[in-house]
């Protein structure tokens, strides 16, 4: 029992035990989560790296990164903190221990279905909402328990008040919900394998709406809540300004749901929605800045601390770069900035200077904190924190300076015309080979980064085995009704003390710019013009698709030529809402690695595509590519087209009934055409022809590339 | 837990040892909130309410408009090219070998690096599909392409006088037979 009465007062034993499982998990997941990230890193620097293997490529290997990173290191960071702190803030120890236990395992166990998935190339292809539907249902279930414990120990606490870190988690617990449901409403086409009810723009829309508040709700809610505890129990000072937490928690909460769309800047998503989500990114600057002025002045008079207290530096650290990131997020937002940083590597220094610099670092900070107190034992050596701090630290400025001056040269590459109004750089591989280099000194941030890390856990680990050999169990001894007593309370004051009222609260805050952003795209033929319609996809052409979707070409390739000159120089006529609007999942993609591939269509023969993923260095020399030789020895998967058909079919693509009952015969037919086509192609070339190539993934991939940009007017 | 400080406005309020301070809202911090806020209103009403600004697509126009016309001014300033004029150039080693590196650099990856033909056909006999075969042909198939069979168009992605001296080295190779040469194609021009 977790509670012994001492006459009027209760003893309230809290559950360490768990806060110490997640600890561990974290620490574990950290390390595999940055050294695959580090691989990642390494095979665009030396594209060999990939090892022809089909689970090992980049477009497979990239969302395991970031999902590791962010739900296995990140989220068990945030439960270990969260676990620890809310018990000890409201004087209760956690609701039910099987809760606890169930979300301890049950998101150890997703953690384990998503890194054997993601590899094997089962994928949703929606960035860090990639997880397949079967996944998707046990995230759902596991929240809900945490939610239940959570609101549990909320409703029965012995402190009246809310603290402002139980406000950010409440306000992470309710969003992520919304989110993550919204964002992953799919019907499944097989066990494995499911399409987005969305649709083109409305896809795009709804999954950047969630992206960008993951990042919003699941890396900074949650974290300015541990910041919150963490930061004065380390330096022992009082918290800077109460009401600035009140004003900068609920402005953040209500403006961040809405700056989703300034990932689709200068796309074809309609221009209110680009311009809410410039405007509301601008809005962002001032609530977020609130956040780190009250961490970091909350050591006003004990900046000693900084120079003495390893964890001070990490967490005080942290916050600045929160401070930089909330920076950079809102000037990145502007229209003409992201004309110049979207797809670049800019980006991707961004997301690491807030993902390296204040999630790692914080929960690096919290780590030195709890692992003394748990095991209550001081920690092993004062000195190797430090000499971590100072490691980690110059590998985050390698890794985010490198990926500034990448993303910024490749950038104007991009973008430069010279005065007979062509491309300076025409060559898209030119602009790539320019910025390898910097590709290494990221690795070498990267390695910097992991290194600090590892002296973590030689730190921790020596900790923890000198620690006394009984378990250490922390309670508190308070009053049996310290909520009775009358209250004065008006106010924000009065709401800190109202958890349902305060967590509605939180709810419509949020509730707000979701409906009125995603609402309008769901009548999604409001923006269709009835001229400009295309033909949807024919079945080997969807089947290719699915192929194209399960080797992660959308981690490199955008399909979204932006309403920008050099882009549409470069690669065509802007792309339209109209041609995308039977794509589930859509395919804009977020980065450029490689080329922008809307209008790859018809552009080579189908012997430079069969060649180029056979090895993409023989038709185009520097690329960094990796190469795809199983596509001409693994079967397309025929069969499924009639059910994948059918439920398309349910989800409103125009498709006959004739269509659908024998999708997999007319792909089979497509497929001899094409397969026809090309061996003569390669006879002619003198090359071998692969045996069966009717019934190979490559002509279904080729069949699907050679119809991009081709079903429209725009043809 | 906290440093006695009697000037600071320290509230009652404590959370497992925890206190708060409640200093006001630093000025500049609310005046940039506030600037922001305002920015927010003037930018969306002058974009999406009163349409004073342009659309995007408007804007892509513009900027493609003022693109068009610098290359419409570079194409009237650029020479014709007549057979003469490349006939002329064949005849510089240094035109030659810098279509040369161009040829690799673009066009070996189909048309194979001795102009054998690979994925594209062979440029080294004497029968073409898509031109006489004369110098002023070859030059123009590179400006246009042949799209709807895979051969780009260069215009735009080669500089016009690098595509001259590409041409006129592709017209050099003629007759140089090289190994594994893909079978002739097209029409036979002598």
């Amino acid at each position: 029992m977790s509670e012994a009465q001492h006459g009027r007062f209760l003893n309230e034993v809290y559950d360490d035990r768990v806060v110490k499982a997640f600890v561990l998990a974290t620490i574990t997941w950290g390390l595999i989560a940055f050294t695959v990230g580090l691989i990642a890193a390494l095979q665009l620097a030396y594209w060999p790296l990939n090892l022809n293997l089909e689970w090992l490529t980049f477009g497979r290997i990239r969302p395991l990164h970031t999902n590791a990173a962010i739900f296995a290191f990140a989220g068990n960071a945030i439960f270990a903190g969260i676990y620890h702190s809310s018990q000890r803030l409201l004087k209760k120890r956690m609701f039910n221990d099987f809760l606890s236990w169930t979300h301890f395992w049950g998101w150890q166990t997703i953690i384990v279905a998503a890194a054997i998935t993601l590899p094997l190339g089962f994928t949703q292809s929606k960035e860090y909402a990639e997880l397949e539907w079967p996944i998707d249902i046990a995230i759902t279930v596991i929240w809900v328990v945490f939610a239940v414990n959570f609101f549990g120990t909320l409703i029965q606490r012995r402190e009246k008040h809310m603290y402002v870190a139980i406000w950010f988690y409440i306000s992470t617990i309710i969003t992520v919900a919304v989110l993550h449901i919204v964002n992953s409403l799919e019907i499944p086409v097989g066990m494995l394998q499911s399409y987005p009810i969305w649709a083109g723009i409305q896809d795009a829309l709804v999954q950047w709406w969630y992206g960008h508040n993951a990042v919003a709700f699941f890396l900074t809610t949650p974290f300015l809540g541990l910041m919150y505890y963490y930061i004065p129990k380390a330096s022992g000072r009082p918290i800077y300004s109460y009401r600035l937490s009140i004003i900068h928690f609920w402005a953040l909460v209500f403006i961040y749901i809405w700056a989703g769309p300034h990932h689709l800047l200068n796309t074809a998503l309609p221009d209110w929605a680009q311009t809410l989500g410039m405007v509301f990114s601008l809005m962002l600057w001032a609530p977020s800045w609130g956040g780190m002025i009250n961490g970091l002045l909350t050591l006003r008079g004990a900046w000693h601390l900084l120079r003495t207290v390893p964890i001070i530096k990490f967490l005080i650290v942290a916050v600045t770069f929160y401070g930089m990131s909330t920076f950079e997020g809102p000037l990145l937002s502007i229209k003409s900035v992201s004309s110049l940083a979207h797809y670049t590597d800019w980006i991707i220094g961004h997301v690491h200077g807030g993902a390296l610099g204040w999630n790692g670092f914080l929960t690096i900070g919290m780590l030195y904190y709890l692992v003394p107190k748990l095991w209550n034992r001081k920690l092993y050596s004062v000195k190797l924190a430090t000499t971590h701090f100072w490691t980690g630290f110059t590998g985050v400025l390698l890794y985010y300076i490198s990926m500034w001056a990448a993303g910024i040269t490749q950038g104007l590459m991009w973008q430069a015309i010279d005065s007979k109004g062509q491309l300076v750089y025409p060559d898209f591989v030119q602009t790539v080979t320019e910025i390898v280099p910097l590709y290494w000194v990221r690795a070498t941030g990267g390695l910097l980064f992991i290194t600090g890390f590892c002296m973590m856990i030689f730190n921790l680990w020596k900790t923890i085995q000198a620690a006394p050999k009984e378990e250490f169990v922390e309670h508190v001894t308070e009053p049996i009704h310290p909520k009775d007593g009358v209250s004065l309370d008006n106010g924000h004051r009065k709401l800190e003390g109202m958890v349902v009222v305060f967590s509605v609260l939180a709810f419509l805050a949020i509730a707000v710019g979701s409906v009125i952003e995603i609402y309008p795209t769901l009548s999604i033929h409001k923006y269709i013009d009835n001229q400009a319609m295309v033909e949807p996809w024919t079945p080997l052409e969807q089947a290719g698709r699915d192929i194209y979707v399960k080797e992660g070409c959308y981690n490199c390739h955008s399909q979204m030529i932006r309403k920008l000159p050099f882009d549409v120089l470069r690669f065509g006529k802007s792309s339209t809402i109209e041609e995308s609007m039977y794509d589930r999942p859509f395919q804009w993609g977020s980065k450029r690695t490689g080329p922008d591939l809307a209008r790859v269509g018809g552009k080579y023969p189908h012997l430079w595509h069969f060649r180029h993923m056979n090895n993409p260095r023989a038709m185009v020399d520097g690329s960094i590519m990796p190469s795809y030789p199983w596509l001409e020895h693994k079967k397309t998967d025929f069969y499924s087209l009639r059910k994948k058909f059918s439920v398309m079919q349910m989800l409103g693509v125009p498709y006959s009934n004739e269509t659908v009952a024998d999708a997999d015969k007319i792909a089979e037919e497509q497929a001899k055409t094409l397969a026809t086509a090309l061996s003569e192609e390669i006879k002619a070339s003198g090359g071998a022809i692969p045996q069966n190539l009717e019934q190979m993934q490559i002509v279904a991939l080729i069949a699907y590339l050679q119809s991009l940009g081709q079903k429209g007017i725009n043809k | 837990m906290s440093q006695d400080n009697s000037n600071e406005p320290l509230l009652n309020h404590e959370y497992d040892g925890i206190r708060e301070l409640d200093y006001p809202l630093p000025a500049w911090w609310l005046a940039t909130f506030f600037a922001t806020i305002i920015f927010a209103f003037i930018y969306y009403i002058h974009y999406e309410v009163s349409k004073a600004g342009p659309s995007s697509q408007q804007e892509l126009e513009m900027n493609l408009a003022e693109v068009q016309a610098l290359q419409q001014k570079a194409q009237d300033a650029a020479p014709k090219v007549s057979e003469d004029t490349l006939k002329g150039l064949m005849a510089d080693n240094g035109a030659l070998e810098a279509g040369k590196a161009e040829f690799l650099a673009k066009c070996a990856a189909c048309h194979g690096q001795m102009g054998e033909g690979l994925i594209g056909p062979n440029l080294t006999d004497n029968a073409w599909k898509n031109t006489d075969g004369t110098l002023v042909g070859i030059h123009n198939i590179i400006v246009q392409g042949v799209t709807d069979k895979g051969m780009p168009a260069w215009k735009g992605l080669i500089d016009e006088a690098l595509i001259q001296k590409v041409a006129v080295y592709i017209g050099s190779l003629k007759g140089s037979t090289p190994p594994n040469g893909k079978p002739a194609e097209g029409q036979v021009y002598e």
